[in-house]
C-alpha cells in the first residue's frame, strides 16, 4: 500500500514504474498513471520519489510502521 | 475449460563478462571490465538506474585520503574490518588503499562528494579520533541522492548492455570447472535467459537481514527487500567455497519506522533515565561525532535487559543549523519519506526523542575470494559482504578488471553441453508457474516459515546445538514441501518463489555453520559455547559436494607470514 500517486499531478512518464527495485508497479501500462500492483512490497527506498519530476508520489507509512516518539512540545 | 500451459521462451546472450547485480559494486565492475576491453552485460533483478544500497544515495564513505586523513585512521579502518581475526588481511589492506582511487573517479564523474566545496568528515566516530591535519579521521560524510544515476551513465557511456528485470538463478560450469555462463528469468515476461560468458562478477548477491530474520516483534517492513542471497547461493551451487555463514552484523534503527539504520542523527542515545547508553557517552549532541552508540545493538539489548528501556535518540538541544545539517545528510540514504513524515506530523526534532531498537541479525554469508575476488571456481568473481559502500565500490572495480583480463585465451563454451541443466531448471520454473489453486502456496508462506525457524531456533544469543538442529530439521522439511507446492501466477511471483528457495538454502548454511562453530565470537553468540576459542581463528568453509554441504576449516590469509 505505500505508494500513492496523485493522478492530477502525474504526467504518465512511467519513470517510477521503470525504476522501482521490487516492481511495485508491475503490469503498469505505458502512457497511463502507473498501477500499484504490489504496494505491500514497498520498502521505502524512495527511488520513485527521486525519479518523479512533478512530485506526484507520497509513500504512506503503514499503521505498523509508525515511528515511536516522545514530544516535549 | 482448458487453460494453456505457460512455457518460458528462451533468450540467448553471448558476452565476455557477465556482471550479476548493479548497485555501486556491480556498476564499478561493469565500468572496470569495459575499460579493460571486455564486452560486458550488466544484469539486474530490479533496475540498475536505482539499485543496491545507493538507490537513494548514501551518507558515508570511509576512505583513506593520503595527506588528509592520517595513517592512524587507515590502521583503524583495517583493524575494524579484520574484526575478530577471521578475515583475509591482504584483501582488506588492498581495498582500504584503493578507496582514494574510487573517490577520485567519482568526483570525475560528477558525484557530489563535498559539502559547500569542502570534504566533510563527520558522524559515527569517537572523540579524539581526529588526527592532523584538521578533523579528517572520520568517514567522509556526503550527500548525493543521484549517485546511482551518475554511475549508470558511466556504465552506459562504455556501451555496456544493461538488462534490467532479470534475476540470474544458476551459474553454468564447464567440465574443466571454469565458468561457462549462467541462466536467469525475467521478472516481467515468461522468458528464460541463457548467457554464454567467459567470466562472471557477482555483486553482492548476499542476504539482507530482513529476509532471514523478522524485525523485532512486528512485521514492520516489507517482506520483499531484494537481498535474498541469489548471487552467493548461485556460487555455492556451482561449487564455490562459502564462508562467514555463521557471522552476523546488527545495527540499530528507528523503531517501527521503515528505516534501514542509515542516516546521521545529531543527538544522544539515551536510556529512559536519560543516561547515554554506550561509548562515547555523549552528554549533549555533537555534529562532528554523531553518536557512535547508535551502532551498539548490544548496548540497547542491555538497557532493556536491565529494565531501563526504551532507548531514545535525543536530538533535543540542537540548533537550527544542526538540524539543517542533519537533514542534508538524511536527504541521501532514502530518508526523504522520514523527512516528509516529520513535516506532515509537524514534529520538531529539536523537541522530540525517537525510539531506537537493535535490529535483527544480518548474516554475512559470502563466497571466499582471493585479492581479485575470484572464488574457487575459475572465472567466477564475488564481492565481499561487509564494509559498506567503500568495500563494494573497490571490490567491484578490482574484480571487474580481473574478470576482463581473465577472458584472454578463454574459448567460448558450447552451451549445448549444458542443455540438460538448462532444461531441468526451465522445467522447474514452468512447473511453479503452472500450479494453480489453494492446494498450492504463495511465496509469502515460505518467507514466514523461514522467519519462524530462524527467529525460533537460531536467534543469538539464545541458541544451542539442540535448537539449531531442531531448526535444521524443520527447515529441510520446509524445503521439501516448498519445492512441491510453491506457486506463481506470473513472472513477478515466480521471482519471489525462486528468492525464497535461495533463502532456504541460505538458512540451511547459516544453521549448519552456526552449529559447527562451537564458540561465541563477536556477535556470533550461543549459550552452549559462550566463550571464544582461539583454536577456531579460522574460516569455516562450506562447499557443496554431490548436492550436499560439506564443512572444513581454513586459515585466513595474513600479510606478515
Amino acid at each position: 500500500m505505500p505508494p500513492i500517486i496523485d493522478d492530477k499531478k502525474c504526467i504518465k512518464c512511467g519513470k517510477c514504474a521503470y525504476v522501482c527495485p521490487v516492481d511495485v508497479f508491475y503490469g503498469s501500462e505505458e502512457d497511463a498513471v502507473p498501477t500499484v500492483s504490489y504496494g505491500d512490497d514497498c520498502y521505502f527506498c524512495s527511488a520513485c520519489i527521486l525519479e518523479c519530476s512533478v512530485d506526484a508520489i507520497t509513500l504512506r507509512y503503514p499503521l505498523y510502521a509508525q515511528p515511536s516518539y516522545l514530544s516535549d512540545a | 475449460m482448458t487453460v494453456s500451459r505457460i512455457t518460458l521462451k528462451e533468450e540467448k546472450i553471448d558476452v565476455d563478462v557477465l556482471v550479476v547485480g548493479a548497485g555501486a559494486g556491480g556498476m564499478m565492475a561493469a565500468i572496470s571490465a569495459a575499460d579493460n576491453g571486455a564486452r560486458v552485460v550488466l544484469c539486474e533483478k530490479g533496475c540498475a538506474r536505482r539499485s543496491g544500497g545507493i538507490t537513494g544515495g548514501n551518507d558515508h564513505f570511509a576512505c583513506y585520503i593520503p595527506g588528509i586523513t592520517s595513517p592512524a585512521y587507515r590502521e583503524n579502518i583495517i583493524k575494524q574490518r579484520m574484526g575478530t581475526g577471521i578475515a583475509d588481511e591482504d584483501e582488506i589492506i588492498q581495498y582500504v588503499d584503493l578507496t582514494y582511487t574510487v573517490l577520485q573517479k567519482w568526483e570525475e564523474w560528477g558525484i557530489d562528494m563535498k559539502r559547500e566545496g569542502r570534504y566533510e568528515f563527520a558522524g559515527h566516530s569517537l572523540p579524539g579520533s581526529s588526527g592532523e591535519p584538521g578533523k579528517a579521521d572520520r568517514a567522509l560524510h556526503f550527500s548525493d541522492p543521484n549517485m546511482c544515476v551518475k554511475l549508470e551513465k558511466q556504465v552506459k557511456d562504455r556501451n555496456v548492455r544493461i538488462i534490467n528485470r532479470v534475476m540470474i538463478t544458476e551459474a553454468l560450469k564447464d567440465t574443466n570447472g571454469h565458468i561457462a555462463g549462467a541462466i536467469g528469468i525475467s521478472t516481467r515476461e515468461p522468458t528464460l535467459y541463457v548467457f554464454k560468458a567467459k567470466s562472471i562478477v557477482i555483486n553482492k548477491g548476499g542476504v539482507t537481514g530482513s529476509r532471514v530474520y523478522p524485525p523485532p516483534y512486528v512485521i514492520g517492513y516489507s517482506m520483499a527487500e531484494p537481498g535474498t542471497g541469489d548471487g552467493v547461493m548461485m556460487a555455492y551451487r556451482a561449487g564455490a567455497d562459502i564462508v562467514n555463514a555463521e557471522f552476523i552484523k546488527r545495527q540499530i534503527s528507528l523503531r517501527f519506522g521503515p528505516i534501514s539504520g542509515k542516516g546521521t542523527w545529531v543527538g544522544v542515545t539515551r536510556d529512559s533515565e536519560g543516561n547515554p547508553i554506550a561509548p562515547p557517552y555523549l552528554t549533549k549532541p555533537d555534529v562532528e561525532l554523531g553518536d557512535k552508540a547508535i551502532e551498539n545493538a548490544e548496548a540497547v539489548d542491555h538497557v532493556w535487559e536491565t529494565g531501563k528501556g526504551p532507548v531514545w535518540m535525543d536530538p533535543r538541544g540542537i540548533s537550527e543549523e544542526d538540524e539543517r545539517y542533519m537533514r542534508w545528510g538524511f536527504e541521501s540514504e532514502a530518508l526523504l519519506p522520514l523527512l516528509r513524515w516529520l513535516d506532515q506530523e509537524k514534529i520538531d526534532v529539536k523537541k522530540t526523542r525517537f525510539e531506537f531498537i537493535g535490529m535483527q541479525p544480518w548474516p554475512l554469508i559470502q563466497a571466499r575470494g582471493n585479492v581479485n575476488y575470484e572464488t574457487t571456481i575459475g572465472g567466477l568473481y564475488a564481492l565481499p559482504q561487509e564494509g559498506g559502500l567503500p568495500r563494494s565500490a573497490v571490490s567491484g572495480m578490482v574484480s571487474g578488471e580481473a574478470a576482463a583480463k581473465k577472458i584472454q585465451g578463454i574459448k567460448t563454451s558450447n552451451l549445448e553441453e549444458h542443455r540438460d541443466t538448462i532444461l531441468h531448471s526451465k522445467q522447474q520454473y514452468e512447473e511453479i508457474m503452472n500450479r494453480e489453486g489453494n492446494q498450492f502456496a504463495d511465496w509469502r508462506e515460505a518467507q514466514w516459515a523461514i522467519y519462524q525457524i530462524m527467529h525460533g531456533y537460531a536467534l543469538p544469543p539464545h541458541r544451542t546445538e539442540n535448537t539449531l538442529l531442531a531448526g535444521h530439521n524443520q527447515l529441510l522439511r520446509l524445503r521439501k514441501l516448498a519445492k512441491r507446492i510453491l506457486k506463481a501466477s506470473n513472472p513477478h511471483e515466480l521471482y519471489h518463489c525462486l528468492e525464497v528457495l535461495n533463502l532456504i538454502d541460505v538458512a540451511e548454511l547459516v544453521l549448519l555453520a552456526t552449529c559447527e562453530r562451537k564458540e561465541s565470537r563477536g556477535k556470533m553468540q550461543r549459550q552452549d559455547y559462550p566463550f571464544a576459542n582461539p583454536m577456531l581463528n579460522k574460516f569455516l568453509v562450506i562447499t557443496q559436494k554431490d548436492g550436499k554441504p560439506t564443512l572444513r576449516w581454513e586459515k585466513p590469509r595474513r600479510v606478515s607470514e
